[in-house]
């Protein structure tokens, strides 16, 4: 089985990575796998220290070195988690969804209960452009007239 | 499979009673027939039911306590209407040989509904009743009264047959449901008379869900709005079409300071208590109201005329009532352009009223004006807030009335009413120093500290919403109002949302569109996806959509 080392510069997050590739070399699986999580053996000839992404032609999947590898005699152990956002978007890329929230496409109307608020309010007066007389007049209502 | 006749031949007439054990036979079902005109076709599906114990009996009506019933009711001459009423019944099997029972498996709730009509040669009995035995039920349903609806009448009178024959056919449609597990429902009773050949309908309803408790059960709504809202111009109102000053009871007058010294050296002049004092012993009687106004008064030139004497002193007389003071209208726009805006708070000063609230939809984002309705000969106004926004149309979304007049006291006793009318008045504004906006409940002070010291924005606004509002000051009508400010004004209190640096790139701004993905960049959280045909497995899948759902970039 191939196997190619990479260097993920991106956080895991990303669904396209920023990788730079180290070498590649073959190895196996150890039994029993699982494709989420599989546990690698490898030559001690490969650093483990030198990489944290893994691509496997085999099953066309990139995963996340997950945890420190554990060494056996020859070889040691690694293991692997599936990188699931970069593995299928091409297949969910062209899905629709209903977003929560997004960079840029937003709706500011909407509350956000993220968003600080300092505990402190800015007071503005607006005056209105007319209003009673500064001076007055007399007024006297009587009967008849 | 029995003929209807002959599945009738255990269904006799007789007293209705729970410990008989008589069974009555049903002949008929006919899965979803609805058609209420009975024709007897041929051949029926016979149904027998069985009535379990579980039932009392009621004005001839037997009620089950899951909420079936089984009723029979005497109508009179040859009318005997039987009706049972079991909702949602699917019928396994719906050939039944007579007098077996055919057993209805209810997965949720089930309505059956059935009339029977028969008829009878000969006079009537003078009672008819019907006997029932319940068998079985599996829950216990208490309904606090029964509904009947869509009841049909429909008679065929067939004079061809011996004596007479009138067919009755009554179709009852309780309004309730109730719920019964699976199991067997089954109605028994005799039915007999001489020469009585019944035939029954039944009309299979439909399959409900069982009711929730209490009350009636869930359904689905709404989501057929019109997708249009009548939006009509509000629009400040004319003033009234009389003018009392026309009457010639009372007449107003528009005097200078100098004007009133002459006034008041004619009143207690001889001239005037030769003419007037035999009909008042008091001159000043004849005033109604000194008062100072801040406004700009129309008048013409006129002699000063009290009562029916007329004096040689000139002073201007009013003619118009009714005066509009327009404050004119002052633009609120976002300073937002988002949720902030709506969360502030906004109080209007009035004069002669005091501080209001308005609320910001009425207004942000739009114009405000202020109107003011007044009249000369009471001092009474009318104060209108109105609002116009993008549509152009105008409202008239706020009204209050006050009292414009500062009353000069030109008597001993006119001057105590002036004072205790002015006191009350006082007093009632103190009371309403608070505003009634952003009054604070018991408990969001302390759900808001709590919150607080978690530190998350959320708490934060949640503390600044809880913050007590403060009042800005009481009523200001009457004299008082001439003392305060004259113009209205806004103020508003605008929250302050600080967003840090990359706030958008790092948390995102909620959206609630639907979108494709590949029209998106960035930072993305989903609510809502279907991930049903990614080729992965489960455990994929669902780590896929949690890391959609929490966020990640696109």
């Amino acid at each position: 089985m191939n196997i190619t080392f990479y260097h993920n510069n991106s956080d895991s997050r990303y669904s396209i990575k920023d990788l730079t590739e180290l070498e590649s070399t073959t190895g196996a699986f150890k039994q029993p796998f699982n494709i989420l999580d599989p546990v690698l053996q490898l030559s001690k000839a490969i650093d483990p220290l030198e990489y944290n992404y893994v691509y496997i032609p085999e099953v066309t999947r990139y995963y996340f070195v997950a945890s420190r590898p554990v060494y056996e005699a020859g070889y040691y152990n690694v293991t692997l988690h599936s990188d699931v956002i970069s593995n299928f978007r091409s297949q969910y890329i062209n899905l629709g969804a209903i977003i929560a929230r997004q960079e840029s496409k937003y709706n500011a109307y909407l509350k956000d209960s993220k968003l600080p608020v300092l505990n402190k309010q800015d007071i503005n007066t607006i005056a209105f452009p007319r209003g009673f007389n500064n001076s007055d007049e007399l007024i006297m209502v009587v009967n008849g007239g | 499979m029995a003929t209807w006749r002959e599945a009738l031949d255990n269904v006799r007439l007789g007293h209705v009673a729970l410990d008989n054990n008589r069974r009555f036979t049903v002949v008929e079902f006919i899965g979803a027939y609805t058609n209420r005109f009975y024709n007897p076709p041929d051949p029926y599906s016979t149904l027998t039911v069985d009535v379990g114990t579980d039932a009392e009996l009621n004005d001839d009506f037997l009620y089950f306590k899951n909420g079936n019933y089984f009723g029979i009711e005497y109508l009179g001459g040859n009318t005997l209407a039987m009706f049972a009423y079991i909702e949602g019944a699917e019928v396994v099997g719906n050939t039944q040989v007579s007098g077996k029972p055919c057993t209805f498996y209810a997965t949720k709730g089930i309505r059956l509904t059935f009339d029977i009509s028969y008829t009878l040669p000969g006079p009537p009995p003078s009672t008819i009743t019907i006997p029932i035995t319940v068998t079985k039920y599996s829950e216990t349903f208490t309904y606090p009264d029964r509904q009947w609806i869509d009841q049909d009448y429909i008679m065929y009178t067939d004079y061809a047959a011996e004596g007479y024959n009138r067919e009755y056919s009554y179709n009852y449609k309780p309004d309730f449901n109730y719920s019964l597990d699976e199991g067997a429902i089954s109605f028994y009773g005799e039915y007999g008379y001489p020469n009585a050949q019944p035939i029954v309908d039944f009309l299979a309803g439909e399959e409900s869900a069982p009711p929730a408790y209490p009350g009636d059960p869930s359904a689905t709504g709404g989501g057929s709005g019109w997708y249009y809202a009548t939006n009509d111009t509000i629009d400040i109102p004319n003033f009234p079409s009389i003018q009392a000053i026309d009457f010639g009871f009372s007449a107003i007058y528009n005097p200078s300071v100098s004007d009133m010294q002459s006034i008041a050296r004619w009143l207690w002049s001889d001239d005037f208590e030769q003419n007037i004092k035999l009909n008042y012993t008091d001159p000043f009687n004849n005033i109604i109201v000194i008062a100072m106004v801040a406004l700009d008064i129309t008048s013409v030139p006129s002699y000063f005329r009290i009562g029916n004497v007329e004096s040689e002193i000139a002073v201007p007389r009013v003619t118009r009532q009714y005066l509009e003071l327009d404050c004119g209208s002052v633009n609120v726009g976002e300073y937002w352009a988002g949720f902030l805006d709506y969360d502030a708070s906004y109080t209007i000063w009035l004069p002669f009223i005091g501080y209001r609230s308005i609320k910001p939809d009425d207004m942000v984002n739009g114009i405000i004006g202020v109107v003011y309705h007044i009249d000369l000969l009471t001092g009474s106004a009318v104060c209108f807030i109105w609002s116009r926004k993008k549509d152009g149309i105008k409202h008239v979304l706020y009204t209050y009335s006050c009292n414009i007049f500062y009353n000069v006291a030109f008597s001993g006793a006119n001057f105590i009413n002036m004072y205790n009318q002015q006191l009350s008045a006082t007093v009632s504004g103190i009371s309403n120093a608070v505003q009634s906006a952003g009054q604070l409940a018991s408990g969001d002070i302390i759900g808001g500290i709590t919150n607080l010291l978690t530190g998350s924005a959320t708490a934060q606004r949640q503390y600044e919403t809880a913050k007590p509002d403060y009042g800005r000051g009481g009523n200001s009508g009457g004299n008082s109002g001439l003392f305060s400010i004259r113009y209205p004004y806004l103020i508003q209190s605008l929250p302050i949302g600080q967003a840090p640096a990359n706030y958008n790139k790092l948390h995102g701004i909620p959206s609630q569109i639907y979108s494709k993905l590949s029209d998106l960049t960035g930072y993305t959280e989903i609510d809502a996806i279907n991930l049903d045909d990614i080729e992965a497995s489960s455990a994929e899948k669902s780590e896929l959509l949690n890391i959609m759902k929490s966020g990640f970039y696109l």
